[in-house]
């Protein structure tokens, strides 16, 4: 399993958009997901509305799971994250 | 003409630029039919109801996909993404486990999930998208068909207590309208009306007095709806001949979100006359740190356009979904009643943008009243930045202070919305009248030109930065009262920008001056638009 952190670029904050991206994004990979606030329970992506209700916004800190040990996997879920996070 | 015509408005918040008239037609929906809850051994029965529910709804939103144009498909998208999400049919289950039937469990999950982003506005729409899905999802299951029944013909103004964007694909080409008591401006419904070139008006609080066939207009550039009125009531853009480059004072935007930004640079304006700065933290139940504000203050100046921006501290004198800035609030109506260190944080983080950016940053105070309030602002912004400084003028009593402030005071911006309340409190005038909401109120153009004259003595910049100023017509009546800028609203800064290059600085005055003789707002707008058209020829 991976973990890192990622920051909200997004000038909306984590919406219903980028939400359901990251949902979209799980199901082509076949694997799972989990945001979180740091030091918080972390919520799984298999779903929007528990991305949104981390009510993300502009600047926040989130830490992100995958687990895979794919590292290329890994690094291309990550750098796709990283932009849907930018809005 | 008489200005006191009995005209009756509804007020809410505008989906659209086009005026649009048609009858009322009222949708009433049933109400969530639910059955008697489930005997024990009956809850496999419910859980499979509530996968067939929502089997059902989703299949229809697939459907309507397929023909969908690109906005709406994404919205169709998302809303089917939601409807299957793992959360909220776990959360359904586990109530049809604790006795409930399949709509009521899902009405539940979705209850739970409003109570956990609440507040929030954006959120909240979201949450109003869901409980949508369960009444469709809720009708599904009992067999119920949610679709509406709707004429073929005719121009109807669809009004109900809200409306789904599912509802929305199933419109009729006579539905020319939309009325709705709840729902906001980005709800995916008005995303779609939009798309649809539908005009929508939206949290009209009194929508339920609207009655079937009765003729009413939309009027989304004002917020309302007129009841019997024809299109001449319309805020309508009004066609100008541009004989300029460039108009004769600078047309510049007012913004208070990235897209409004993003809108105002490919509308040409001349530079950001209004940043709304409170608008970009809705929501926000802590208070944003310095860098933090830094950050996102940095990323709407580079969407603004090129010119000088200029940044409202914090305002809370509205009712305004900000819960940090809310909290604060004090009866001690002032720009500094939120405490004066948090509107200190938020001039440090941009002083330090205006070095890092280069960018040219002008700063302003709301709810100034005197010119004592205006000098503890000035001193205070003086203190921390090398900003060109100026207040807001939207409350009476600062006007006759103006010339006190001569080589203190840089700028100064007239809120027109809140000075002509603040005008007419004091002559309780009939709040009835319809005109009395008019920027074409005579007590209103004459505080204006009062407020323009003793600026241009005092050499104060003066501009207006209110409503009025996304009048096409009544901005050439600003420039002939001598104002030196106006702001409008991102969307009408092209329409503006038109009327003030259609003709010369004498003829603005001549505008001004034909306002100047109305005796009512009718009267005023009527003959400034005559001598106006007089000058298109």
């Amino acid at each position: 399993m991976f973990t890192s952190q990622l920051s909200i670029q997004d000038p909306l904050g984590l919406h219903a958009r980028p939400a359901g991206e990251i949902v979209r994004l799980s199901r082509e990979f076949g694997i799972a997901i989990r945001l979180g606030r740091p030091g918080e329970a972390l919520v799984s992506a298999n779903g929007p509305l528990a991305l949104l209700a981390l009510k993300a916004k502009p600047g926040d800190e989130l830490t992100v799971e995958i687990e895979s040990v794919d590292s290329e996997q890994v690094t291309e879920v990550m750098s796709r994250l990283k932009e849907i996070l930018r809005g | 003409m008489s200005g006191l015509k009995e005209i009756r408005t509804l007020k809410g918040v505008g989906v659209g630029l086009r005026a649009q008239r048609g009858e009322v037609f009222t949708v009433q929906k049933s109400a969530p039919n639910s059955k008697p809850n489930p005997e024990p051994e009956d809850f496999q029965e419910e859980k499979r109801a509530l996968q067939r529910g929502i089997s059902k709804v989703s299949f229809q939103l697939n459907q309507l996909q397929q023909q969908a144009e690109p906005t709406a498909r994404d919205v169709l998208i998302a809303l089917d993404l939601m409807l299957n999400d793992v959360s909220l049919r776990e959360k359904a289950e586990q109530e049809i486990l604790l006795g409930s039937s399949a709509s009521e469990a899902f009405f539940a999950a979705v209850r739970e999930f409003e109570e956990l982003v609440s507040p929030d506005p954006v959120l909240m729409e979201r949450a109003a998208d869901l409980r949508d899905l369960a009444d469709q999802v809720s009708a599904a299951i009992s067999g119920v068909t949610t679709s509406l029944v709707l004429p073929e013909k005719g121009e109807l103004v669809l009004v109900a207590t809200d409306i789904s964007a599912i509802e929305i694909m199933q419109f009729t080409p006579a539905v020319v309208g939309v009325i709705t008591q709840f729902g906001g401006p980005t709800s995916h419904a008005a995303i779609m009306c939009r798309a649809l070139d539908i005009p929508m008006l939206v949290a009209c609080s009194e929508a339920s007095q609207l009655l079937s066939g009765e003729a009413v207009l939309i009027d989304p550039v004002a917020d309302r709806v007129v009841v019997g009125g024809s299109y001449e009531l319309s805020t309508q853009p009004m066609s100008f001949q541009v004989r300029m480059p460039e108009p004769l004072i600078p047309v510049l935007a007012n913004i208070g979100s990235m897209e409004d930004a993003s809108l105002a640079t490919t509308s040409r304006a001349n530079g950001t006359g209004l940043v709304r700065t409170e608008m970009l933290f809705m929501g926000r139940s802590q208070r944003p740190t310095i860098d933090e504000q830094a950050l996102i203050y940095g990323k709407l100046l580079e969407r603004c356009p090129a010119g000088p921006t200029v940044m409202r501290t914090f305002d809370v004198s509205e009712d305004k979904p900000v819960a940090f800035l809310t909290e604060r609030r004090t009866d001690n109506r002032s720009w500094n009643e939120l405490g004066e260190e948090l509107i200190a944080e938020q001039l440090t983080s941009l002083a330090q943008l205006q070095l890092t950016l280069g960018k040219e940053i002008w700063v302003m105070a709301p709810m100034v009243s005197d010119a004592r309030q205006a000098l503890e602002f000035i001193q205070l912004a003086r203190s921390i930045g090398d900003f060109r400084i100026g207040v807001m003028v939207e409350v009476a009593t600062l006007i006759k202070d103006l010339a006190q402030l001569q080589g203190k005071l840089d700028f100064i911006s007239v809120g027109t919305n809140d000075l002509l309340n603040s005008l007419m409190k004091t002559d309780r005038l009939n709040p009835a009248d319809l005109s009395l909401t008019s920027h074409w109120q005579p007590e209103l153009i004459s505080a204006l030109a009062e407020i323009a004259r003793v600026c241009s003595d005092a050499g104060i910049h003066s501009g207006v930065c209110g409503e009025s100023a996304s009048d096409p017509a009544f901005s050439v009546v600003l420039a002939g009262l001598g104002f030196d800028s106006v702001s409008a609203s991102p969307s009408q800064v092209g329409q503006v920008r038109a009327a003030l290059s259609s003709l010369s600085s004498s003829q603005a005055r001549e505008v001004a001056a034909a306002a100047q003789l109305g005796l009512s707002a009718d009267q005023a707008k009527t003959l400034a638009l005559a001598k106006l058209a007089g000058f298109q020829g």
